[in-house]
Formats: C-alpha cells, structure tokens, sequence
C-alpha cells in the first residue's frame, strides 16, 4: 500500500497538475476569504451604532467553510479522474494488478495520496483564518470541526471520483461523471421536498451534513453519513476493479 | 452456469448488499445519533430547563410547525430545533412541517392564521406557540403538560355580558374557546360567595354597567394585592364605573370614544377601530401580525405620574393614524355618530389595551385585614385592561385576530411564576475593525502570496526534475 500511496503522490507532484489546481484552489478560496473579512467589517461598522450584531464564528466563518466544501466539488473530480481512467487507457492497470498486492491495498494506496493532496490543500487555507484570529477572537474547536467536516467531505467525494475513474478509460468521462454525482449529492435535499426519505434515511445531502459540521456541531450523524459514503464507493471501485479478472 | 456468469451474479448481489448496508447504517446512526455541540455558549442545544420539561412529558406530544415550503431558511431553523426536542425524548416528542397552503384544512383545523406558529398536541389537547424558538416552545409544552385545571370566573351581577346564549352581545364564543387552550370557564357572584374561590386563575369582569358594591370591591382589591389575575374589558357608557380600581393601579380610561374613518370599510359609521400596532416587547403581542377589530371603543393608557410603586404598565395595541376620539357624552344615548372638528380631542395612534404587573401589596389600598380572600400565593397581580367589550362578544370573537389575541392575554395572566425564561444565545458582538494597511495585506497574502509561491513551487520542482 505504501509503495502505491508512494508512486501515487509523486505522480500528483511530478506533474505540474496537481500544484496548478492546488494554486488555483487557493487563489479562489483566498480572493473569496478576503473579500468576506471586508465585507465582514464593513458589516461591523453598523454593528457598532448598535444596528446588529457582529460575530466573526456566527456570520463569516460557517458560510466560508462552507463554500470552501463547495469548491472542493469542482476541484476534486479533476484530481481522481486519472487515478485507474488514466492507467487503463494506457495499459498498467492490468500490470498494477498482477503485482502481489490487493484491491484493497491498490485502493488505499491511491486513495491517501489523493486526500494527502487534499490535506495540503485545506491546510495552506488556514492561513486565511490564522490571520482573522489575530484580528477577531475565533472558537478555533468550532474551526477545527469545520475542517473536519471539509476531509470527510473530500473523503466521500474522492471515493465517488475514484469510482467513475474505474468505470472508464476517458478521464474526460470520469470527470463529467464525478461532477454529475457529486452535484447531485451536494442537492439533494431539494429533491426530497416530502422529506419521506429524510424521516427514514436523515438528510442524504453532502450540503446538510457539512453545514451541521461547519456551525460546530458535531454530530455521530454527519460522521457516519460521510464514513459510509467514502465506504461505499471505495467497495464499488473494488468490485470494479475485481471484474476485470473475469471480465477478461 | 459459467464461472462469468457466476462471478457477474455474486458481484451484483454484493453491490445490492452493499447499498442497502449503507442505507440501514445511516438508518441506524440517525436514530442513535450522539451530538456535541462545541461553540462557547452551546448555541445548538437546548437548555437545561427545556431538556427536563420535554424529557418529564406524561403523554407523547406531536409538534405541527407550520411554514411555507418556499422559506427554506426557517424550515432548516425549525427542523434543527424541534430536532433537538425530538433528540431528547425521541419516544415522546415527534414533529412535522407543514406548509399551511398544502394542509389548508390541518391549518384551518388548528386555527393557523400565520405562517410559524407551532402547535403543539397531545391527545385532545393543544397549545400554540406563536413563534419557532425554544422559550416559547418550551412554555407551551409546560403548559401542555400542566394538567391542573386552570379556571377562568366571569363576574356577575353588575351588568356585566352573559356568557352563555346566542345573542350577538354574548360572550358564549369567548367562553367556548376557552377549552381549546386548557381553561374552563364559569360564572362567578362575589356576593353570593363572598370570596374569590381558591381554583380562580383568572377573574374576568366583562363591561360591568353597575358599580360593585364597596364589599365586592374590597374582596376584589385583596385578591389582586395577593397576586391575582384579572382580565378587565369596559364598555364606553359606563367605564367610568371602575375608575375607582383603575386609579389604583395607576391605569386610566379617559371619556373618549375612539372612531376610525379607516373602519368605514364595514360599511356601517366609523364606530369600529382597528388595531393596527401593538408592543414589540410584551409576551402577548410579540410576533403578533393580525389586526383586531374593536368597537365603541376607549382608550386605556397607563397614568404618566402616580403608578404603584415597582409596576410595570405597558400600553399592548394602538389604533391606526386614521383614529381619533371624541367625547363619550358625543355618542351615548345618541342615535347616530355626528363628527365635529372641533370636538375632536387626540387623533391617530390611540392606546386600546394595556397590561400591568404589580408586585404584591403595590396597590396602596389594599386592605391586609381582610380574611376572607384566598392566598393565591403568587409574586405578582397581572391586569390586562381593554377598553372595549364587543372585541370578544360573539359577533367579534372570531373576526380578524380577536380571538387570538384574547387567548394571549389569558395565557399571559396565568403564567405561573416559574415560567421558563431562556435567554438568547447570540453570541456577544465582536466587531471586526480593519484599517486599510490591514485589508490590503490580507489581499496580497490571500489571493497573491499564497497561490503564487505554491504555483512557483510545482514549476521549480518540474524545472529540476527535467534538469
């Protein structure tokens, strides 16, 4: 599994791809983050005259970390479409699985070189957050929740990603494949207006679940629905994988 | 069977499995779900006090919140906190959201005239909450789980409007509502008992035209010194009949009749008046959005100078700008309302209502010797005065927000004194004030400095690579 997580990131890194879509990442989130602290101070003015209240962990903090997952959903398709697509239209995925290793090595190994990928990612954003708290006091467990609804958010998308990927030798394919799933994730609460399924399943939405987790609750729920999610479309993708060998 | 087809049919089970292992753990974990709620002031958990009262629930309780579909946001709001209620005693509290346009009957049924009222039921038991937040939710199932009969007594003997009878002048209806929201309601003749009875939550003294008797007023005074409740309506003709209670506890109903030219619309002369405005800040009218219809109506003001010592009087409705008010002697024993200009004497934004607390013993002339009269045993008197009667006789009752506006102020007086208070949980304002240095750096280091040294990063090591 090492040798995978290991052949993976380099090939994250090797490649100017993955520090293109990290950068590109980052300049969205920080030109996003900088013009909420302004927006949020100018909003502290009226605050001040007594108008309304003013709190950096109730009005900015849980919207940003919420579109920061937001934003992971186009980000993320584009960093798993390679991961078997890629190796199946050139030809190693066969090789990659004759080695002595399992589906569920080979799995593991890319799938934690991708959310190493995502990590960094997330972690070079705390910067904007660093800089809030030394202007305005900030509930950093509150944060930390945040962040941790954003990686298992990226967990469960990652999972989907690499799911498609193993459906198709087109990353082109993957990648349409991956938006269309993950887009429908993050909505469906809209489409379930009956709320049947969430009086049976609680709310199926990405969006729902990361919010709760944004606000700074958290909630045995929101974790399970993630975990499950990653799960269940890591199982898929070894089921994928696994029939190739009868597939021939 | 081929080993293919073998292979393809234990791959297809174990994703179908897979599927539905996946729906019955967020099954199971949303029925076993564990919370922590890790902001300072636990700003997504109920209080203490809220989680005892729905946890000590004797019945199950359903809460039918009605919102529109469209208002997602309270939707979102209303699921969250009736979420935590149900989280906390999920076997006895369950809840629904109802959109009042697709269940207008359920609406109807229960007397949903706005859109975020929740009402609570339990068994053939109801009570409203008029608005989605916990205090309020958490008074209404106190309420709902007060099983002691709360008994409402009508004054008789002095004129006052019979409640029993078809007649529109009755307060037949007003009585009948009474059940819907866990009070009884029964005649009362001080004469005949000499005191009020120990089971009275509330005296209500509907338009006397008689005034009591010096030993009914004595009997009267000493109760409400004791903490009791009183909901007081007058008739323009003969309010000045009770100046003698209302000076004490520093309220007034000067001689005017109030007229609107707004309330013409009813096709009838402008004798009716509609409330339009009402307080912000008092537990009867907050979040109140219907109007009330009045009629021959006075006005009811607090005095300005002169108020019993650690009272609070609030003045609850005002009337529109259209209003103003005449001289009463202009309309009684008159057969038509003839408006001179001139015998106008205030105009617009007239007070129809107030309500009162007063501490034990803040009326100066309550008389401590008295022996007859029942402990109620509470901190303080409450006194609602509305100037008109007609708003809950049958005829007005049920029009526009009369009736729930009357059901408030019942609620409000048998408020018993524990009565739940839970403060918001905002968090405190923390302003963020940024110079102009301060905002151009975080630019330059949010948007410039951060991507670009990861972008130069990935170019170097590329660079080196193919070096």
């Amino acid at each position: 599994m090492i040798a995978v997580f290991n052949r993976e990131l380099k090939a994250y890194f090797s490649s100017i791809l993955a520090w293109v879509l990290v950068s590109i990442y980052l300049l969205i989130v920080g030109f996003i983050v900088a013009f909420s602290i302004e927006d949020f101070a100018d909003m502290s003015m009226a605050a001040m005259q007594g108008m309304r209240q003013a709190n950096a962990m109730e009005q900015l903090v849980p919207p940003l970390l919420t579109t920061m997952g937001f934003l992971l959903l186009f980000f993320l398709p584009l960093l798993t479409m390679r991961l078997f697509a890629e190796e199946r239209r050139s030809g190693t995925l066969d090789l990659l699985l004759t080695y002595p290793l399992t589906e569920a090595q080979i799995l593991a190994g890319k799938f934690m070189a991708a959310m190493t990928v995502v990590g960094m990612m997330l972690a070079f954003t705390l910067s904007g957050f660093i800089m809030l708290g030394r202007l305005t006091p900030l509930d950093w467990p509150v944060l930390g929740i945040g962040y941790l609804g954003l990686l298992l958010l990226s967990a469960a998308f990652l999972a989907f990603g690499m799911w498609a990927s193993s459906l198709t030798s087109s990353q082109l394919v993957a990648a349409v494949v991956t938006y269309g799933g993950l887009l429908m994730l993050w909505i469906l609460s809209g489409v379930d207006r009956s709320g049947a399924l969430k009086e049976r399943f609680g709310d199926l939405s990405a969006l729902a679940h990361l919010t709760n987790l944004t606000k700074g609750v958290l909630d045995t729920q929101d974790l399970v629905y993630f975990l499950a999610l990653a799960a269940l479309f890591l199982f898929l993708t070894a089921r994928v994988l696994e029939s190739r060998k009868w597939r021939g | 069977m081929t080993a293919k087809t073998r292979f393809a049919i234990s791959t297809l089970i174990s994703v179908v499995l897979a599927l539905a292992i996946f729906l019955v753990v967020l099954m199971i974990s949303r029925q076993n779900n564990h919370k922590w709620d890790l902001t300072r002031n636990q700003r997504f958990s109920l209080s203490q006090q809220s989680l005892d009262v729905v946890r000590d629930l004797k019945e199950p309780v359903e809460a039918l919140a009605f919102l529109a579909e469209t208002d997602d946001a309270g939707r979102q709001a209303a699921s969250e906190l009736l979420g935590n209620y149900k989280s906390a005693a999920p076997e006895k509290f369950s809840f629904q959201l109802v959109d009042p346009r697709k269940s207008p009957l359920l609406a109807r049924k229960h007397e949903v005239r706005m859109p975020g009222q929740v009402i609570l039921v339990s068994g053939a038991q109801t009570q409203r909450s008029t608005a989605v937040a916990e205090e309020e939710l958490t008074n209404a199932l106190l309420r709902l789980s007060d099983l002691t009969e709360k008994k409402v007594y009508f004054l008789s003997g002095h004129g006052e409007r019979a409640i029993q009878g078809n007649d529109p002048d009755c307060l037949a209806r007003f009585q009948g509502g009474l059940a819907a929201e866990g009070f009884t309601g029964a005649s009362l003749n001080l004469l005949e008992t000499k005191q009020v009875p120990s089971d009275a939550s509330i005296l209500v003294l509907a338009g006397p035209t008689r005034q009591m008797l010096p030993a009914e007023q004595q009997i009267l005074k000493t109760w409400l010194d004791q903490g009791g409740r009183l909901l007081l309506t007058l008739e323009l003709e003969t309010g000045g009949h009770l100046d003698w209670l209302l000076k004490e506890y520093g309220i007034q109903s000067p001689a005017e009749a109030i007229l609107d030219e707004q309330a013409q619309m009813f096709g009838t002369e402008p004798v009716y008046a509609v409330a339009l405005a009402y307080a912000a800040d008092h537990p009867i009218t907050r979040n109140f959005g219907l109007n009330t219809l009045f009629r021959l109506a006075r006005p009811v003001e607090p005095v300005s100078e002169g108020q019993p010592e650690g009272a609070s009087i609030l003045p609850l409705a005002h009337t529109g700008p259209y209003a103003f008010s005449i001289p009463a002697d202009d309309l009684v024993g008159k057969d038509r309302v003839e408006i001179r200009s001139d015998r106008v004497i205030r105009k617009g934004s007239i007070p129809l209502a107030v309500a009162g607390t007063f501490p034990k013993g803040a009326a100066p002339a309550a008389n401590p010797a008295s022996e007859t009269a029942p402990e109620p045993s509470r901190p303080e008197a409450r006194i609602v005065v509305v100037g008109d009667t007609d708003f809950v006789s049958n005829e007005l009752f049920e029009v526009l927000g009369n009736k729930d506006l009357a059901m408030n102020m019942l609620n409000w007086l048998t408020e018993s004194e524990d009565r739940i208070t839970i403060r918001p949980k905002d968090e405190a304002s923390q302003p963020l004030i940024l110079s102009q240095t301060q905002t151009s750096q975080i630019k330059v280091l949010l948007i410039l400095a951060i991507p670009l040294a990861v972008l130069l990063t990935g170019f170097l090591m590329a660079f080196r690579r193919r070096g």
